[in-house]
């Protein structure tokens, strides 16, 4: 035990004393919350002026040269300010008052438009936007308001071009949920921003806290410390040591994290008004649980490759393979909170390697039924459990002292002697 | 030279001709299919194919017209209901998934009534629904109008200073500069960690002591960089060709892919852009590789500063929704995020040639003042054991001054 115990304070201490650990642990997690909580408030924003119909707002568009090859426009719609669209008789026309600066873009609509619908738009400096709704509007919102133009036209009726845009806009909906299911009345801009922050914080803690056990076992058999310390410790205390060392060292950044991030939430939601989240009972709980055992199974992954690889540049491409089960929840984050019961969602929640963070960002933005959670936690555990028991049989002098390079066969050898 | 070349060889030798370094070349590829063939999977299994149904008080909608939708087979089923309540007692039943009241005022008021058990339908199943009512919209107009007026106008946008030309048809204008920075994002870094490892392990295991005997720091340093850029571009070299392949094959299936180019523009772009960003990484990670002791001490400090270098992809949103932007803008002309933001945004517009310019030649000052600065810490710090060069070491190492 007292080996253990001085292995455990002797990886403590270095990470600790490490400044990037400290810069991970304070200044990332602020990072990314800010910025999410940056695009979600935004993204509220952008929605609320989205709801307007189409036309809206037209006054602050400068003129727009129109050439209308198949004159198709012979009247505006209620709105369209009547000095909008500047005329001209031809593309050329067009262009020569685009390039003296008297207007800033005009459109050529072709003489065929019914048939073959093209449109062509000349601007100077394009940007597209994907911020607007449907790639037409995305294209410039002119081309949107052309559209509705021609439509108008077209159709003679200013009401049947409006419902075209959106025929059935849920903004405008009232919504009658039959069977809500729990938790309905959440705020669904702080459920995003949980679907995207608890990602974030299991793909940290997870990864960083087994990359430094993994960097820590290939750095000591780099730098051959490994032979030092097989002659007073043994495999299995030094094993014991790391893993209980590291797994400090993240409780230390969960702590940090739990705190400043109830802080942040609380204050930042007051601040935003985007109202409070509540969790579900034993949240706490289940995270800590899942946090545990995940931790766990991708220490033992990582200490297994550390112990294989014979410097940190192997090693490290281990990390590239833990770090692929955890990226569609950070990829997907927002479909966890459209759809929690999805097929994605259970998937992902119960598949072991990516289960810890999944079913965590689940339970921060929905319920989940009890046997799921067991489920998805006892397959964690047990995945745990295999990983350690291999990670045991890998972690022997004859890995540390070796400097044979990774390789496959000897993987396979190794695993085959443990069992 | 011969020395320089020797090192340019042996190090992408070393690099390239390892399994390793095709399985990782290929793995992220091939992982990023499977994560995109997962979430499409996994929609289409989680789609809800049941009915949609309707109550039409505003006397538009005919049940009939759903016939006349485009692949109308594969569409969600829409049902009438006469009235309310038999529509909700449907739903309680499970036969419809949800359903829509029109009332009186439509379209005159587009303010509908939408009822669902748990959860609104997906938009999949409401696009069914908006087609269906803009199929009754425009029933009484001839078929030519009506089918433009469903299938909207084709826009091609066109910038008159440079050429360009932006289309709804051409998707892979829009998206190949997207997935393309992924690749030159995975090839720079992983090079630039190679770099790092490199020169702090041959310092940690002093085998720069002997290899200085025979080749100057320049040549060394010099031929590192050259070697790993050349294993950079093999990496490259093989995404092109897989896409390459890979649109071939796909063309025939998908529309949208028969009318691509090969854009020659971009990759002009990227290649200004590449390689002195490629120097600037390799010369902070020679620098940071000089000044440490270990190989982990100095992944700490540079997994710190790839930060700067990846900053960009979190402003993703931020770059799809406003591309002009003063904090995009900003990002553009920052040496260490130029490279990365100038590629997204190549796919959303016109970057103006003036900030495209002064990126560029802030990012070239920026690389070769970083690679003048890695030469001196590197003389500094490469036989130095046992203590890492402190952060005045290395202004004095810079300053030439003795530290």
């Amino acid at each position: 035990m007292r080996n253990i115990w001085l292995v455990i304070k002797h990886d403590i201490g270095v990470t600790l004393r490490q400044r990037s650990f400290w810069v991970l642990t304070l200044i990332m997690p602020l990072i990314m919350i800010g910025i999410n909580a940056y695009y979600i408030i935004g993204d509220g924003d952008s929605a609320d002026a989205g709801q307007s119909a189409p036309g809206a707002d037209l006054g602050a568009l400068p003129a727009i040269g129109l050439v209308d090859e198949g004159n198709l426009i012979e009247a505006l719609p209620e709105g369209v300010p009547p000095d909008l669209f500047v005329p001209f008789g031809d593309a050329e026309a067009a262009r020569a008052a685009l390039k003296a600066g008297e207007i800033d873009e005009y459109v050529v609509i072709s003489p065929d438009y019914v048939a073959t619908g093209e449109i062509e738009v000349y601007d100077q400096e394009v940007q597209i936007s994907l911020d607007a709704e449907g790639p037409l509007a995305a294209f410039g919102g002119e081309a949107g308001l052309l559209n509705y133009v021609i439509g108008y036209n077209l159709t003679g009726d200013p009401q049947v071009v409006a419902a075209l845009q959106n025929p059935v806009p849920l903004w405008a909906a009232e919504t009658h949920a039959m069977a809500p299911a729990a938790g309905d009345g959440r705020n669904e801009e702080l459920a995003s921003l949980m679907a995207s922050v608890v990602p974030l914080v299991y793909y940290f803690l997870l990864l960083m806290g087994s990359s430094y056990l993994m960097r820590s076992v290939v750095a000591e058999k780099e730098n051959r410390t490994a032979e030092v310390l097989l002659v007073s410790v043994e495999t299995g205390q030094l094993l014991a040591g790391k893993i209980v060392a590291m797994s400090a060292v993240t409780l230390i950044q969960v702590v940090v994290w739990l705190a400043g991030g109830t802080f942040v939430l609380r204050r930042g939601a007051d601040l935003l008004a985007m109202g409070t989240l509540d969790l579900p009972p034993g949240f706490v709980v289940w995270a800590v649980l899942f946090l545990i055992f995940g931790y766990l199974l991708f220490a033992s992954i990582m200490v297994a490759g550390g112990a294989l690889a014979n410097n940190a540049r192997e090693g490290g491409q281990l990390t590239w393979l833990l770090i692929i089960p955890l990226m569609p929840t950070l990829m997907f984050g927002e479909v966890f909170v459209q759809e929690p019961n999805g097929t994605l969602s259970v998937a992902l929640s119960l598949f072991p390697f990516s289960a810890p963070s999944a079913m965590v960002t689940r339970l921060a933005v929905g319920s989940v039924p009890l046997w799921q959670i067991v489920l998805s936690l006892a397959g964690v555990a047990v995945c745990a459990y295999i990983f350690l028991r291999l990670a045991a049989g890998f972690f022997r002098a004859g890995n540390l002292l070796s400097q044979e390079a990774f390789n496959w066969r000897r993987l396979l050898t190794d695993w085959q002697g443990s069992r | 030279m011969r020395n320089f070349w020797l090192i340019a060889r042996n190090e992408y030798l070393n690099t390239v001709v390892r399994r390793g370094f095709l399985i990782l070349t290929l793995a992220i590829p091939l992982g990023m299919a499977a994560l995109i063939g997962l979430s499409i999977a996994a929609a289409s299994v989680g789609e809800n194919n049941q009915p949609l149904g309707y109550v039409d008080q505003s006397g538009i909608l005919d049940p009939a017209l759903h016939r006349a939708m485009s692949d109308a087979d594969e569409r969600v089923q829409i049902r009438e209901f006469d009235d309310v309540e038999t529509a909700q007692a449907a739903l309680e039943r499970g036969e419809i998934q949800a359903f829509v009241l029109f009332p009186e005022t439509y379209p005159g008021s587009l303010q509908t009534e939408l009822f669902y058990q748990e959860s609104p339908p997906d938009d999949g199943v409401m696009d069914d629904m908006n087609e269906f009512v803009r199929i009754n919209l425009l029933s009484s107009l001839p078929a030519g109008v009506q089918e433009r007026l469903l299938a909207g106008p084709s826009v091609t946008i066109h910038d008159v200073d440079n050429g360009r030309t932006f289309s709804q048809d051409d998707v892979v204008q829009i998206v190949l500069p997207f997935v393309a920075t992924f690749f030159f994002f995975f090839a720079t870094m992983s090079s630039a960690g190679y770099m790092l490892s490199v020169v702090a392990g041959e310092k940690e295991n002093r085998t720069v002591e002997v290899m200085l005997t025979t080749v100057t720091p320049g040549q060394l340093i010099g031929g590192k960089t050259i070697g790993l850029l050349a294993a950079s571009l093999t990496q490259l070299a093989i995404y092109v060709v897989a896409a390459v392949i890979g649109l071939q094959v796909a063309a025939p299936y998908v529309p949208e892919l028969q009318g691509a180019t090969m854009p020659w523009g971009y990759l002009g772009m990227m290649a200004l852009f590449f390689f002195p960003s490629y120097a600037l990484i390799a010369g902070i990670m020679v620098a940071i590789g000089a000044a440490v002791t270990e190989v982990q001490q100095g992944q700490q400090i540079a997994g710190i500063l790839n930060l700067l270098f990846v900053s960009p992809l979190f402003l993703l949103p931020l770059i799809f929704e406003n591309p002009g932007s003063p904090v995009v803008t900003a990002f553009t002309l920052f040496p260490t995020t130029a490279f990365l933001t100038t590629s997204l945004r190549w796919g959303l517009g016109t970057v103006p040639l003036w900030q495209m310019g002064l990126s560029w030649v802030i990012l070239v000052a920026t690389a070769l003042a970083a690679i003048w600065a890695a030469a001196r810490i590197f003389r500094a710090g490469m036989l130095r054991y046992g203590q890492p060069l402190s952060l005045e070491g290395i202004v004095a190492a810079v300053r030439g001054t003795t530290g």
